[in-house]
């Protein structure tokens, strides 16, 4: 066969003759290693029968070995034909079936699981069938139009699944609670700013003033015969609302005064023993400066211990009555944000002082803001 | 008989042409027969003589009419004789 390389060994006398004859006769010998008497070469396989004359005529002993490269899978493969046609089986098989829809996941259809594998049925595409007589355009344009309550939808391959995901316009819990009637009510007590109602009936309007837990919007709507249709009511319901909080903050300080006086208790503490002056010192006021210090090292167990008793006394003196109001707005505004939380907006504060009996300034804060009264995060 | 000058001698005579690369691999081009081929000798006639070409675990790369390429550990490449 040509083109196919093949090991042939030659065996005999002269073979520099033997190489002649085969360089006259135009056979290239390649990879030529000689043994002895014995000479392994490569040789094209269609130039074989030439080389077969030349050692005949000459007296050598040829020998034909095993194919060289690609020849020798062919051996190979001819050898085992039945094992590389099942192979081939095999691979076109695979092949095959990767190009065939095996199943159909649908990702978030919520309620339209059953239809969209009823439609899905009709349109005749079900596994098993092939991934190329499937369009995913048409298929999701069909399937958008049939759904449009549904944001949008997306089809696409993963392998050999056909994927289709419903993107929900509302969340998986507004279409849970839709189920049912409700009536949305009142979260806050506050003054009525807008009302949008998106199901249901509203039963307050702008300017009303509500108090937590009165209904905002009735879960029924009128249907077309006149008659009340339980519905889940739903809708933002914007209400004005007021908080205030309150600090104390004491119009005197009192400030520690040092005399000047003062004595010292040293005591000296072992493992089974103290030895220190029980006396105390006869101060009416004083602050302790205490100090600690290991004897003979850290490995050896007694401390002396330094107290030092200073003589002090108090006294008390009235305060910048401006500073005092500061600092009690903004301890009650740190209140009212702890209160209402720190992410509401106010839309209008105002803070309010009062003296209570020359001691204390008490700062009230009032915010104003506007909030969701009908969610219910 | 008149020297051609502006063609090289290969290509007006039949002179070997001989390659070293290191001292691994000799191509040879023009000989006209191999005479000797032992494992660390190899002789080949040329125009210009006898090519002895020795080494250690030599073997022939390729071998045609034309050319020969000898591979292995080359130690020595001589030409001895004439015409």
């Amino acid at each position: 066969m040509k083109g196919l390389k093949r090991f042939v060994t030659v065996e005999g006398l002269n073979l520099e003759r033997f190489f002649r004859m085969t360089a006259e006769q135009g056979v290239a010998c390649l990879k030529a290693r000689r043994r002895g008497r014995r000479c392994t070469f490569l040789i094209d396989e269609s130039r074989l029968p030439v080389l077969v004359a030349i050692a005949v005529q000459g007296g050598w002993q040829i020998t034909q070995g095993s194919r060289c490269g690609a020849g020798r899978h062919y051996d190979r493969v001819r050898r085992h034909w039945l094992l590389g046609g099942l192979l081939c089986v095999m691979v076109i098989g695979i092949l095959l079936m990767t190009q065939m829809l095996w199943s159909v996941s649908l990702i978030n259809a919520g309620s339209y699981v059953s239809d969209a594998r009823i439609f899905l049925r009709h349109t005749g595409i079900q596994a098993p069938m092939m991934k190329s007589s499937v369009d995913l355009n048409e298929l999701r344009e069909q399937l958008e139009w049939r759904y449009p309550d549904v944001a949008w939808i997306e089809c696409g391959w993963r392998g050999t699944a056909l994927r289709i995901t419903f993107v929900q316009g509302i969340s998986s819990k507004d279409e849970h609670l839709c189920t049912s009637a409700r009536d949305v009510v009142s979260a806050e007590s506050g003054i009525v700013e807008c009302v949008i109602t998106l199901a249901g009936t509203p039963v307050v309007s702008s300017g009303d003033l509500v108090t937590a837990g009165q209904t905002l919007i009735q879960g029924y709507e009128r249907g077309a015969d006149e008659q009340n249709i339980p519905v889940s009511a739903r809708g933002i319901v914007k209400l004005r609302v007021w908080d205030s909080a309150s600090a104390k903050v004491s119009l005197y300080e009192t400030n520690t005064i040092y005399t000047g006086n003062s004595e010292k208790n040293i005591r000296i503490e072992g493992p089974f023993f103290a030895l220190y002056n029980p006396d105390k010192p006869t101060y009416e006021h004083f602050d302790i400066k205490r100090g600690s210090m290991p004897l003979g090292g850290l490995f050896f167990p007694f401390m002396l211990h330094v107290d030092e008793y200073r003589e002090c006394r108090a006294e008390r003196t009235i305060r910048s009555i401006e500073q005092v109001k500061r600092e009690a707005e903004e301890a009650a505004m740190r209140i009212l944000r702890e209160k209402t939380g720190f992410d509401d907006d106010f839309v209008d504060k105002w803070v309010d002082y009062c003296m209570i009996e020359d001691e204390e300034v008490c700062a009230i804060v009032y915010g104003e803001r506007i909030v969701d009264a009908a969610s219910y995060d | 008989m008149r020297e051609m000058r502006f063609f090289p001698a290969e290509l007006t005579s039949d002179v070997p042409v001989i390659t070293l690369s290191g001292n691994e691999l000799v191509h040879i081009e023009q000989h006209k027969g191999l005479e000797c081929y032992q494992e660390d000798e190899i002789v080949l006639r040329t125009s210009a003589g006898k090519l002895h070409v020795t080494g250690k675990e030599m073997y022939f790369k390729t071998y045609t009419a034309f050319e020969a390429v000898i591979a292995g550990s080359i130690d020595n490449i001589t030409i001895q004789g004439g015409k």
